[in-house]
């Protein structure tokens, strides 16, 4: 077994150290692999990492005051007993560990703990706070794709009948640049889910299969899986490394276990289970989704359905598949001389970025500080038109974001079809309005603000219930 | 450091106390204490009584330690107290205590060495063969030389 362990005395002069030991001896003598760290006097010591923490099976806090950074066990099956105990018979506790420990869970009440409590995107569930960890690593990643790509396309990009294109040298260079900050985002996001999981050995199948994921040669599909298939993989690869963790394994062969035996075969099964299992039914999805677009579209009385499905879709997952099957029949349509239907997506594109850019300006309190931080850089992706600006958020909070991102992306579609809003280049956003792409930049506009209005009320308005909940 | 810290001079062996307990052993060490230190005997005994209400510092094995952090200490020190009868503690395993250790530190430790050397020797005192040797060495010079050799291979 891994067991980490904390103590700390009201002094912290004498028995965090003899507590330390007696656990430290116990837990060797009994054959586990233990590290305790001290809380005492002369500051924290032997500090436990992130990564000894995610592989602990259990964990030990022998205290007889709070101690610092209680939250880092949220999740994990914790045994919380006096000092005495450990000083009386560390053995029994830990040979009691089993039978006595239970899964931690942040309570509001416990001061100090609270880190994310008050950010309404957390409710200190393991699951949530792994979710968390991948996000806040892959946020820089997004903020640099994004403004890069944002800052390329602004100065140097004209719209044609294939997209912004860009024929400055020097800006397709940052654009470039940019587009590698996002492709790194879904390995970055998938490897420290996974890795808040089961540490380090983790790393190398979860950012790999998340590529995999993200690949559609690869994948057999379209379009590749996005962020959502990265979270799913992070999670998978998480839990099936600390599976693997657990395996008896003679003690000749462990130490190539996390560098050799882990990666090698968690990449292949996790992969295996994308290409064989997922593959399939991605695609099948993806050409369900094109033949109802199809169906809606060639009729004139189902314009609003269309509209509002485009909007929906391109909410949905920011870049990922589902959003990709709308945007190309968005630009399907531009050639097939009804460019109303890329108007409506372009309405619907710039409306998760900039409504939630426009949320954490309505309630910062609703957001952590990662998360305010990629506010701005969101505004300006929604300004260009890119929509992975509202990524972070709704990775970090799915079950409201994705709602609200549906919700208000659908209605800027279907007020863009009813309007009759045409875009003659695949791209969307109000920089295509600006560099004059629409019929009517001024309804264009109207619908974008629209559209990013409710998501942004919508989103505060879950978020703030979540926070008195 | 160690060496600094305890001395044979404050090793006290075969300390008697009138009625085996807890109060009157603390106020008897508190007397040995600031007779070897120069510090003020009420202060020590204040100090020590105040740690032992948070939680009896009678770790089990017949072993107490004491502990006072102290204002304005220059030289902290470790003292034991070993008595000539079993002294009712309270301790957590509630066996009566052969021998004290006592240990006076500073409030404030600028570079925290005596701390850092404080930590480690409680550390030892989950060593059964060291604890032995508190318990039973009769010879104070001996005692502290083999603590300091002890200590010595802790040391990083």
């Amino acid at each position: 077994m891994k067991i980490v362990g904390v103590t700390k005395c009201p002094v912290g002069i004498a028995h965090t150290y003899l507590a330390a030991e007696k656990l430290d001896k116990a837990g060797k003598k009994l054959q586990h692999e233990i590290k305790v760290e001290t809380q005492g006097a002369q500051g924290t010591e032997n500090k436990l990492t992130d990564e000894e923490i995610a592989q602990a099976d259990y964990v030990v806090i022998a205290a007889d005051a709070a101690i610092e950074g209680k939250d880092r066990f949220v999740g994990k099956k914790v045994l919380e007993i006096p000092i005495k105990e450990v000083i009386r018979d560390a053995a029994a506790v830990i040979n009691s560990l089993g039978n006595r420990s239970k899964v931690y869970e942040q309570t509001k009440t416990e001061e100090g703990t609270e880190k994310r409590g008050a950010s309404g995107v957390s409710g200190g569930k393991g699951a949530m706070k792994q979710l968390m960890n991948g996000v806040s690593y892959m946020i820089p990643f997004v903020v640099v794709g994004g403004l890069f790509i944002a800052i390329s396309i602004s100065f140097g990009g004209t719209p044609t009948a294939k997209g912004m294109v860009i024929n400055s040298e020097f800006w397709n260079r940052v654009s470039a640049i940019g587009s590698i900050g996002f492709n790194l985002m879904i390995p970055i996001l998938a490897g420290f889910v996974a890795f808040a999981i089961s540490g380090r050995a983790a790393l190398a199948p979860a950012m790999i299969s998340a590529m995999v994921a993200n690949n559609k040669d690869i994948l057999g599909t379209s379009a590749g899986t996005g962020f959502i298939g990265a979270i799913l993989v992070g999670y998978m690869a998480g839990y099936l490394v600390k599976w693997m963790n657990t395996w008896k394994i003679p003690k000749s062969i462990r130490p190539v276990m996390p560098i050799f035996v882990i990666p090698i075969l968690g990449t292949g099964i996790i992969s295996a289970a994308l290409i064989f299992v997922l593959g399939a039914p991605i695609s099948w999805f993806m050409t369900a989704l094109q033949n109802i677009l199809n169906v809606l579209s060639k009729n004139s009385a189902t314009a609003i359905p269309l509209g509002l499905l485009l909007g929906a879709m391109i909410g949905f997952d920011m870049g990922g598949p589902i959003n990709k099957v709308a945007f190309l029949f968005g630009t399907a349509s531009i050639v097939s001389g009804t460019p109303q239907i890329m108007g409506a997506v372009a309405c619907a594109i710039p409306v998760p970025p900039l409504a939630m850019g426009l949320a954490t300006l309505i309630d910062k309190k609703c957001f952590d500080d990662e998360e305010q931080a990629a506010g701005v850089p969101a505004l300006l992706m929604g300004l260009i038109g890119i929509s992975e600006g509202a990524i972070p958020f709704a990775a970090s909070d799915p079950k409201r974001v994705i709602p609200s991102n549906i919700i208000g992306a659908s209605i800027a579609g279907a007020i863009g079809m009813v309007l009759g809003i045409t875009d003659a280049v695949p791209h969307g956003g109000p920089i295509v309005g600006f560099l004059g792409a629409t019929n009517n930049l001024a309804l264009f506009l109207l619908t974008i603000v629209i559209g990013s209005v409710i998501t942004a009320v919508l989103t505060v308005f879950l978020k703030r219930r979540k926070v008195k909940a | 450091m160690i060496g600094d810290m305890l001395k044979p001079e404050a090793v006290f062996l075969g300390v008697e106390v009138p009625d085996h307990k807890k109060k009157s052993a603390l106020k008897t060490v508190s007397k040995l204490c600031a007779q070897y230190s120069g510090l003020k005997e009420n202060v020590l005994l204040k100090t020590f009584m105040g740690r032992e209400k948070v939680e009896s510092t009678g770790f089990g094995g017949g072993v107490a330690i004491p502990h006072a952090k102290m204002d304005h200490l220059e030289k902290p020190f470790i003292a034991i107290v070993r008595f000539a009868e079993p002294v009712e503690w309270d301790s957590i395993d509630g066996e009566p205590v052969k021998v004290a250790i006592a240990l006076v530190m500073p409030r404030v430790d600028a570079d925290n060495t005596h701390l850092q050397v404080l930590s480690n020797f409680s550390r030892k005192l989950a060593d059964d063969s060291f604890i032995e040797h508190i318990l039973n060495d009769e010879n104070p010079e001996e005692l502290c030389s083999y603590i300091v050799e002890q200590m010595g291979d802790e040391s990083k």
